[in-house]
């Protein structure tokens, strides 16, 4: 389906919505939908990214295929959601080449053969002295300047989406979002307060769990590292360090997060209605939890064989996927938090708006 | 050869009433199977398109406002039916529903609370979350826990009733045909509605032209099994409750999205490009319960309503776009009528207008002076580019004709005696506390009150 068709259908499948409504108990989106008339492709964007795919409604529907309005929302916003991570994605030109599985596997390879390298430069020879530390593998400040870039690459990326995103979603009467506003929408996304499931589809209901264990798994991944900079650069300790070390320990708390969560998650994907899901987006979400359940993965065995004589292929592996995972954070199913957090950042401005009296 | 299998309780159907008889026969003790016509994605008949019950409570609960007294219940039942209620039966279905919810709740049915869409309505009806399908998912997913079995795609064609008695029904599944011997038997199979040909019989080829909101697998085949055997009738076989719908509506199963509300806001003309009834008599409800027969009578069962870009957001959005024009001979084009004389029939209705302060919410004092038939409120001149038609047809919800039954909703005979073993509930029992007329939320209610009390009196029977 084109792009415009993918709008067309989106518009008429809202047209059944809102001359029906038995939904709106379900989710935000349903209240959302109801205080449109005209749907234009904006509110579209909006609406996908505010559904957390809990597929409560397509089970209620009944006019959901076979029926022949064909109404079915999940499927209808993945791949709606599919389509704005292209078409908000910064640099527009990589989204195409980079989305999917092939796009990870791509930037991982690219990041193995980089990285090696960078230690066939800086040793001399490949991944230099043998059980030596991290750093005589790779040097810090190579490290340093090539993950800073793609940091940077990746802030860049999401903030220019979210921008535009911003923009797309804006109505006509949208008025200033207020503190409040953004408050209670980092409420509603840190407690996946929409992301419930369908007793209709028995494991859809751990999803929540599960992703819990992804998201909180991996800030404190990040807070790990934040704390390995601040040792290494404040206190000058040199990694590695101990395993009952602050870093060692949220790292290993958050891998294990991550493995949890990415597992479960991919396990509920298996389970899934495959009548209910777009398959791009499918493959796409499946690719990028591959990649979480990598780079976990591997972090944990790199702790594991940190001092035999493997670490250096090791670590130069588990970076890889790290890079693979920022490179491709822009375009992939890892940006999907930026533009629902923004649609939930909308739908609480327009909650208040429809709540206060006089409305 | 046909196979036989037994069971203790057979329940003929597979919406509310019926999936509300086989819980309750289960909870009885009973083993249970359950025949239902459709394919498992449109089990559940009407059933999957409503959206409340009307119940009555003497408290502010959870899901519903302020109280809603029994008297008021039986006032509001008594206003609609035209004189001709069973005063007893009705009691029964309004006593009964208080407990309704709390019942529903344990077969898995979840409610939502007082929302924008509903909020008008949250102090005499409750609203399922999601709808009468999600409601259907509930009472299966414990029927199956509760292992009561299910028949999909499995319809009764012919019943053994020996003085009375029933024995088994022949069922037909898939290409097969079984027959299944049940010590008691609840029907609870619908009405007769998207019987094209029995309508027919009624209403002549306007049947042809008629939308059925509901389900096709509603035809009525059991009620006249039923009459065959001797069940004493009830209802009459012509009435029906139709409301207007898009003229582009589906045939079968278009649900509540093809319903239009635009009436009190324009005018509505039939294919002779005259108007025909005053559009701004009353309000919903009683507006949405006539307006079906109203158009049902009209020339080919079509009428058009027409509105200016004034009022286009004072109504549920429809599921279809309006024909839109920027001028009314434009719009008669694409409606296929004669532009002239849709123009003299705007002109005159919009000679007749009289100022007045236009208030949707309210019988306002817009009204018409020397026109027949006048217009009595809401009534603005059609003036303000674009404009915007609709094509209207009448949907048929539900039909009145089915079969007599007693306070314990067993099946009466011909002669006054009721059937020892032969229950019925829902649609198909409708006429037995309204002959006509229709209160938003009694058919679930009604439907839920008899099948439990089908279920629980078929489950003693059979022990
Ligand atoms: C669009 C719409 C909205 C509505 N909204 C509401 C509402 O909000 N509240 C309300 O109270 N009422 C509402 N109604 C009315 C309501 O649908 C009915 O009152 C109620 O659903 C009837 O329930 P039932 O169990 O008797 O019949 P149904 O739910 O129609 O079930 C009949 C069942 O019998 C099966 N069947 C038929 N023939 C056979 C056979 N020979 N063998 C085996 N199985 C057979 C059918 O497949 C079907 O499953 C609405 C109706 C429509 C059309």
């Amino acid at each position: 389906m084109s792009h415009d068709e993918l709008m067309e259908e989106g518009k008429r499948q809202m047209r059944v919505c809102n001359a029906c409504r038995y939904c709106e108990g379900f989710c935000a989106v349903w209240r959302a939908i109801e205080w449109r008339r005209d749907v234009q492709d904006g509110d579209l964007a909006y609406f996908a990214n505010l559904c957390h795919d809990c597929k409560e409604c397509v089970f209620a529907c009944p006019f959901a295929p076979p029926h022949e309005f064909g109404v079915n929302p999940p499927r209808l916003f993945a791949s709606l959601r599919q389509a704005s991570y292209r078409k908000y994605a910064w640099p527009g030109p990589f989204a195409r080449a980079l989305k999917g599985r092939s796009g990870y596997a791509w930037a991982a390879i690219g990041s193995v053969v980089l990285l090696c390298l960078i230690s066939l430069v800086a040793n001399g020879s490949l991944f230099g002295v043998r059980g030596a530390a991290f750093y005589a593998v790779l040097p810090e400040s190579v490290l340093e300047v090539v993950f800073g870039m793609l940091a940077v690459w990746l802030i860049c990326g999401w903030l220019v989406g979210a921008w535009r995103f911003w923009s797309d979603i804006r109505a006509v009467n949208s008025s200033t979002v207020q503190v409040r506003d953004i408050l209670r929408a980092a409420r509603y996304a840190m407690s996946l307060r929409y992301l419930g499931g369908s007793e209709d589809e028995p494991l859809s209901r751990s999803r929540k769990w599960f992703h819990h264990c992804v998201v909180y798994g991996f800030l404190l991944d990040f807070a790990s590292t934040c704390l390995a900079a601040y040792d290494s650069h404040i206190l000058h300790e040199e990694a590695p360090y101990p395993v009952g070390s602050p870093v060692v320990l949220l790292g290993i708390i958050g891998g294990a997060g991550l493995l949890v969560g990415c597992a479960g998650l991919l396990f509920v994907k298996v389970g899934m209605n495959r009548d209910t899901v777009d398959e791009g987006a499918y493959q796409s979400g499946r690719a990028f939890l591959w990649t979480m359940l990598l780079v976990a993965a591997s972090g944990l065995l790199l702790l594991l064989l940190r001092s035999t004589t493997v670490m250096a292929e090791v670590l130069v592996i588990h970076l890889s996927f790290v890079a693979a995972l920022f490179f491709t954070a822009p375009y992939s199913k890892f940006g999907h938090f930026v533009y629902r957090c923004l649609a939930l950042v909308r739908y609480a401005e327009e909650e208040r708006k429809h709540h206060s009296p006089g409305h | 050869m046909t196979t036989s299998i037994a069971c203790d309780v057979l329940v003929v159907g597979g919406g509310n009433a019926a999936m509300a008889a086989a819980l309750s026969a289960r909870d009885h003790g009973a083993s249970v199977i359950v025949v239902e016509r459709a394919p498992r994605f449109y089990r559940g008949g009407n059933s999957r398109h409503t959206r409340d019950f009307r119940i009555m409570h003497t408290r502010t609960t959870e899901h519903m406002l302020d109280v809603y007294p029994p008297e008021e219940f039986l006032d509001d039942l008594r206003r609609v039916a035209g004189g001709e209620m069973d005063e007893e039966l009705a009691r029964l279905v309004v006593e009964r529903s208080e407990g309704l919810p709390m019942w529903l709740s344990q077969q898995g049915v979840r409610w939502q609370e007082p929302l924008s869409g509903t909020l008008h309505l949250a102090r005499t009806n409750l609203f399922m979350l999601g709808g009468g399908r999600a409601m259907m998912n509930a009472y299966y997913r414990t029927a199956e826990k509760k292992g009561i079995q299910i028949w999909y795609e499995a319809m009764v064609e012919d019943i053994e009733v020996t003085a009375g008695v029933f024995g088994g029904a022949q069922i037909r599944r898939g290409g097969e045909v079984c027959l299944v011997r049940a010590s008691a038997v609840v029907f609870a199979a619908g009405g007769y509605e998207a019987n094209i040909d029995w309508l027919r019989q009624h209403w002549g080829d306007a049947a042809d032209n008629f939308v059925i909101r509901g389900t096709r697998y509603n035809q009525g085949n059991v009620i006249d099994l039923l009459l065959a055997a001797g069940a004493t009738p009830i209802g009459h076989p012509r009435a029906f409750h139709a409301v207007a719908v898009d003229g582009r509506a589906p045939k079968f199963d278009g649900g509540i999205v093809t319903r239009l509300d635009s009436v009190p806001f324009g005018i509505v003309i039939n294919l002779d490009c005259e108007r025909f009834y005053d559009e701004g008599e009353d309000f919903w409800p009683k507006r949405y319960a006539i307006w079906g027969g109203l158009i049902a009578r009209q020339q080919e069962q079509v009428a058009y309503s027409i509105i200016d870009s004034k009022v286009i957001d004072k109504f549920m959005p429809s599921v279809f776009p309006p024909m839109m024009a920027h001028s009314i001979a434009d719009l008669a084009m694409q409606l296929g009528l004669d532009a002239d004389r849709v123009q003299a029939t705007v002109d005159a209705y919009n000679a007749a207008v009289q100022p007045g302060n236009f208030r949707p919410d309210a019988l306002d004092d817009c009204h018409t002076v020397g026109i027949d038939p006048p217009k009595s409120h809401w009534a603005q001149r059609i003036d303000t580019p674009p404009f915007y038609a609709y094509p209207l047809r009448a949907g048929i919800t539900f039909t009145y004709r089915g079969v007599r039954i007693q306070r314990d909703a067993r099946v009466q005979l011909v002669g006054g005696d009721a059937m020892g073993n032969v229950f019925a509930a829902g649609e198909m029992v409708a006429g037995n506390v309204l002959r006509r007329g229709y209160l938003a939320g009694f058919g679930l209610t009604m439907g839920a009150v008899f099948g439990r009390i089908a279920g629980e009196g078929a489950a003693r029977v059979a022990r």
